[in-house]
């Protein structure tokens, strides 16, 4: 029982993971991922040395693109993709749950998007590191940070964007207005207002984590535990909702 | 044995009632073509019974496995095999990984399911084009790869909605001679169709219905019930004279001339065509021959269409 459970789920996350790094769309986020390489590559090729205050700014400002590109880009097309392909019907009345369905797919999708953000970031840094000749292990923890900002990251968007998609047919203009107008906006609105954006949640994170650099200097209230905690409650209730969806919205072969 | 039965199934959408009353008793090893006009509710039925979509009221049993109830539905899954009205296979994956991708779904052990690959493709002339993405493949190999997906995991029932539907005449010719394979393999199926020539060929029992079972029974039992029998006398020439003298039977239900024959309705055709025979010629007719007439499905089907109205 245990074995043909865990061969559903390789299969299903196998797949979903494989069309993640290897589809047209999963090579569009490799180009978006790879910014923070070639942004400090630039610069170190431009003469410049790129210490640990600058390697933060710069993976600051783009951690978000990538986050929002890579999650929109694969979260949403888990099941829109199936259900303008008519092949989620099909998939539906076979030898899985649906239960199974959803969270196979959504941790196939989890770790191929999480490698996919995370190995430009850990190349940026150690090319960064060398660069200054500083040893890589120093400022380990600032790596640690933006990495652990990044696996909560990809959970948090990677949930909310696989309900959109399942939900809504124009998923991409929702998430994208979404990723880009309420989540830029929302994290530098004064008061409370910034705890309804998963980017504070996430540069809480950072903050809580290093003691140098633009990261710590983050304002928040939430400590290490509720900034992590929080991300994660959001995507598991969306991929609970996705869940719900599926069993209740009826699926046909041509939708 | 009953594999397949319903009891007063009933599934709307809204106000609009797609199926009432379905009342089914499909025996193991039966090929059963339903069949009915465009929205009739084939389709709807077949997704109730694949737990594609949950009856509305009434229930249904699947190999003693009750349609809707979670831990059953797991069960009808496993052991039955299902053809949608849209293949829906995954384009970009070859037509090997779509079958295998199906099979470690269902749990088929590795070497059982290279060599069930193997052998479904061999059968359907497909196995030198297993590597080749379905997005390749003409649309009548697209729904021969939809069938043996749907066989990957030997299921005991098959659930074919529409096999042959939007395919040219010679795709839907292979189509339907490989079902005639697979009802002599013993398999179960369920035939949605509403081509009849398909399922008079490939059926042993059929259902006719129109959001409500018209009837079911084989196509002889059905032409049995529904249609009178009839004697069709071909003359040298029919006249009005040898109409009217026939028509003056007691016996005769009906008689109309077709074709320059004498079709003649009657209850026990053995015993009134001696005495048809003797009218005839006692009004100046000549007989070149006398056959029964066949009762086709056609003619049944509309009937019973035609009274549903």
């Amino acid at each position: 029982m245990i074995a043909e459970e865990w061969g559903r789920f390789t299969t299903l996350a196998g797949l979903t993971a494989k069309t993640t790094l290897s589809s047209r769309k999963g090579a569009v986020t490799w180009v978006v991922a790879l910014l923070p390489l070639y942004v400090i590559g630039g610069v170190i090729a431009a003469g410049r040395q790129v210490d640990i205050e600058l390697f933060q700014i710069l993976i600051l400002a783009l951690l978000s693109l990538v986050l929002v590109v890579t999650a929109l880009v694969h979260g949403s097309r888990l099941f829109r993709e199936e259900l303008e392909d008519n092949t989620l019907a099909y998939l539906t009345t076979r030898g899985i749950s649906k239960a199974s369905l959803v969270a196979y797919k959504f941790l196939g999708y989890y770790g191929s998007a999480l490698l996919i953000v995370t190995l430009p970031i850990v190349a940026t840094y150690f090319l960064a590191a060398a660069s200054t000749g500083v040893p890589a292990a120093e400022n380990i923890e600032v790596l640690g940070a933006f990495v652990a900002m990044a696996a909560v990251g990809i959970a948090a968007f990677g949930g909310l964007f696989l309900l959109i998609g399942f939900a809504l047919k124009r998923a991409l203009m929702a998430g994208l207005l979404y990723g880009f107008l309420w989540e830029t906006i929302l994290p530098i609105l004064p008061g409370n207002v910034p705890l309804l954006s998963i980017t504070h949640y996430l540069r809480s994170i950072g903050k809580n984590l290093v003691s140098t650099g633009i990261l710590s200097q983050w304002i928040t209230t939430l400590d290490l535990f509720t900034a992590v905690l929080v991300p994660l409650l959001i995507a598991a209730a969306a991929v609970g909702l996705t869940y719900v969806l599926l069993i209740t919205r009826e699926i046909k072969s041509k939708d | 044995m009953e594999f397949i039965e319903t009891v007063d199934l009933k599934r709307t959408f809204g106000d609009i009632v797609a199926v009432e009353d379905l009342n089914l008793r499909i025996r193991e090893g039966e090929v059963f073509a339903f069949l009915g006009p465009n929205g009739a509710g084939k389709t709807t039925t077949v997704r109730m019974l694949t737990t594609l979509i949950h009856p509305t009221s009434g229930k249904a049993y699947i190999g003693g496995n009750e349609v809707g109830r979670e831990p059953d539905s797991m069960n009808i899954r496993a052991m039955t095999g299902f053809l949608p009205e849209a293949p829906g296979l995954y384009e970009r994956l070859s037509a090997a990984r779509n079958l295998d991708f199906y099979g470690r779904l269902y749990g088929v052990p590795e070497s059982r399911r290279k060599a069930r690959i193997e052998e479904l493709l061999k059968w359907i002339g497909l196995w030198k084009r297993r590597d080749s993405p379905v997005a390749t493949f003409s649309k009548g190999m697209r729904q021969k790869i939809a069938i043996v997906r749907a066989m990957v995991h030997d299921p005991q029932i098959l659930f074919l909605d529409e096999p042959t539907a939007g395919l040219d005449p010679s795709a839907a010719k292979t189509v339907r001679d490989f079902l005639v394979d697979l009802g002599s393999m013993g398999k179960t199926i369920f035939l949605n169709t509403h081509n009849l020539s398909e399922a008079e060929r490939v059926s042993t029992r059929i259902g006719v219905v129109s959001t409500q079972l018209l009837a079911q029974g084989t196509p002889k039992e059905l032409a049995a019930r529904y249609l009178k029998p009839a004697s069709v006398f071909r003359l040298r020439e029919a006249t009005e004279d040898v109409v009217q003298a026939v028509d003056a039977l007691d016996f005769v239900e009906e008689v109309h001339v077709e074709d320059g024959e004498l079709h003649v309705s009657l209850e026990d055709p053995q015993k009134g065509n001696p005495a048809i025979a003797k009218a005839v010629i006692a009004a100046g007719g000549e007989i070149e021959f006398i056959v029964e007439k066949e009762m086709g499905l056609e003619e049944v089907y509309l009937r019973l269409l035609e009274d549903a109205a």
